[in-house]
């Protein structure tokens, strides 16, 4: 059996994918502490279900959507901490003209509400099509057109305006 | 040509679809490009589209690395491993580990340490004369594995008397249900007014200021009857000391002055207690951790 097809072993995906799932579940959570909570929880889901991983070359997809329906099922939870635009406010005001690529984006990402921040994630980071995002998320797909053209829309203008904010006069 | 108006769901396309990636033959995917066909402004914005597209992709997926995260989660893992062996003989847990090692062991234990009588038994040779000193050490041999075998089930036996459970087993169960349950906290009864069964009781080495509210509750920890005692100091911290009659070799005599464990979201630490195995859990860090121990006692 060769190397791509043989079922990995939990402790090689850990190695393997840790930090790319710990930042997924950042820019899905805007917070080290909750992404890392995140990161763990889906690792001991994939340890479970580790069966389920039907083409290991595809290991990264697997752990990233177990991330995002971790991060969802949270959500729905009781306990909701910080308000979205609210958290992004407080971020903002703190902005200054050290602030890096990386978290400008983390901030114009947040600033965005969480479905359409789902999205802008599964498009960007698990580079999925508009079919399987309807599919995930069992959204119709002219809902997720619209959804997502907008939502890509809305991150551009506030990247731009970060951007503009922080740029040296 | 260039200002001619778009129809909106025409406008999401160029969005959407990624000519690069998607399915060329999908019907969004053929609309799109007959409209940049058609229309070289939109296809200019397109391509600005895409290359913005790149650039924020790459943006996202990057970021600095998070050190000690894999340790991390390869010990939470440790102990969920543990736990599913419990479940587990431990013939299974070896056969899985290691087959084709097993296997091989077991061969060569039956063949004998010498490749000439193996190579005997294989061709139907005869069996050689058995002297004296071959004698003595198949009884040595059958001594041994008697006593090794002997010693076997006695550990098997004691393995089925005793819960099998680590301290850290412990201490990640009770963080856990205690994470998970804390819409229950101080709903149990409350400490003084009634008192918990006979046997449990809250450990002399957790702090009670005036004020504080202690209430217990009846819960089932990594399958075994335990009893929690929730405390509310008068700051409003919280904390829960999780109680369960059991002795594990694993777990200090005395409360850990730091965390054993650290989540996002609570601090924990585990001893034993005479005849009680103890799992303090608190809402927070270290430092409110400490604030739930009671000053160590004078050594002298």
């Amino acid at each position: 059996m060769d190397e791509g097809s043989r079922q990995p072993t939990i402790e090689e995906l850990v190695v393997q994918h840790a930090q790319t799932v710990f930042r997924y579940a950042y820019r899905l959570s805007g917070s080290v502490a909750d992404a890392e909570d995140l990161t763990q929880e889906t690792f001991l889901l994939a340890a479970k279900n580790i069966a389920q991983l039907e083409h290991p070359a595809r290991a990264q997809g697997w752990l990233l959507a177990i991330t995002r329906n971790a991060f969802l099922r949270q959500r729905r939870g009781p306990h909701v901490t910080l308000l979205d635009d609210m958290a992004a406010t407080i971020v903002e005001s703190q902005l200054d003209s050290d602030d890096t690529d990386e978290q400008l984006i983390q901030i114009a990402l947040q600033s965005l509400p969480e479905q359409q921040r789902v999205m802008i994630l599964m498009f960007y980071f698990e580079d999925m099509s508009y079919k399987d995002i309807a599919r995930e998320l069992g959204v119709p797909i002219g809902t997720v057109m619209s959804r997502l053209a907008r939502a890509k829309a809305a991150l551009r203008k506030k990247l731009d305006a970060l951007t503009k904010k922080v740029a040296p006069v | 040509m260039a200002s001619q108006p778009i129809d909106p769901k025409d406008e999401d396309l160029l969005e959407i679809i990624q000519l690069d990636r998607d399915d060329p033959q999908d019907a969004f995917a053929q609309r799109l490009l007959a409209i940049l066909r058609e229309n070289p402004a939109l296809a200019k914005r397109y391509e600005e589209i895409r290359r913005r597209d790149a650039e924020i992709g790459n943006r996202l997926k990057q970021g600095n690395k998070l050190s000690g995260l894999e340790e991390r989660i390869l010990a939470r893992l440790g102990y969920h491993n543990e736990a599913t062996d419990n479940h587990l003989g431990s013939s299974q847990t070896l056969d899985v580990a290691h087959p084709e090692s097993g296997a091989l062991r077991s061969s060569l234990c039956e063949g004998g340490a010498s490749p000439v009588v193996t190579s005997r038994v294989v061709t139907g040779a005869p069996v050689p004369r058995v002297g004296r000193r071959q004698w003595l050490r198949w009884v040595g041999a059958l001594a041994t594995a008697g006593a090794v075998g002997g010693l076997g089930i006695w550990v098997w036996q004691r393995r089925k008397e005793k819960p099998r459970i680590s301290a850290l087993a412990l201490g990640n169960a009770a963080t856990e249900l205690f994470e998970a349950t804390l819409d229950g906290f101080g709903t149990g009864r409350l400490l003084g007014r009634e008192n918990p069964p006979q046997g449990y009781r809250l450990s002399r080495d957790v702090q009670v200021f005036r004020g504080t509210v202690i209430t217990w509750r009846q819960v089932t920890l990594a399958d075994l009857p335990a009893i929690v005692f929730d405390l509310s100091h008068p700051g409003g911290e919280k904390g829960s000391l999780f109680v369960i009659r059991l002795v594990l070799p694993d777990l200090p005599p005395m409360p850990p002055r730091r965390p054993c464990l650290r989540t996002s979201r609570s601090s924990a630490g585990w001893w034993q207690d005479n005849d009680l195995a103890c799992v303090l859990v608190v809402l927070g860090g270290p430092r409110v951790y400490e604030r739930f121990l009671a000053p160590p006692a004078p050594l002298t």
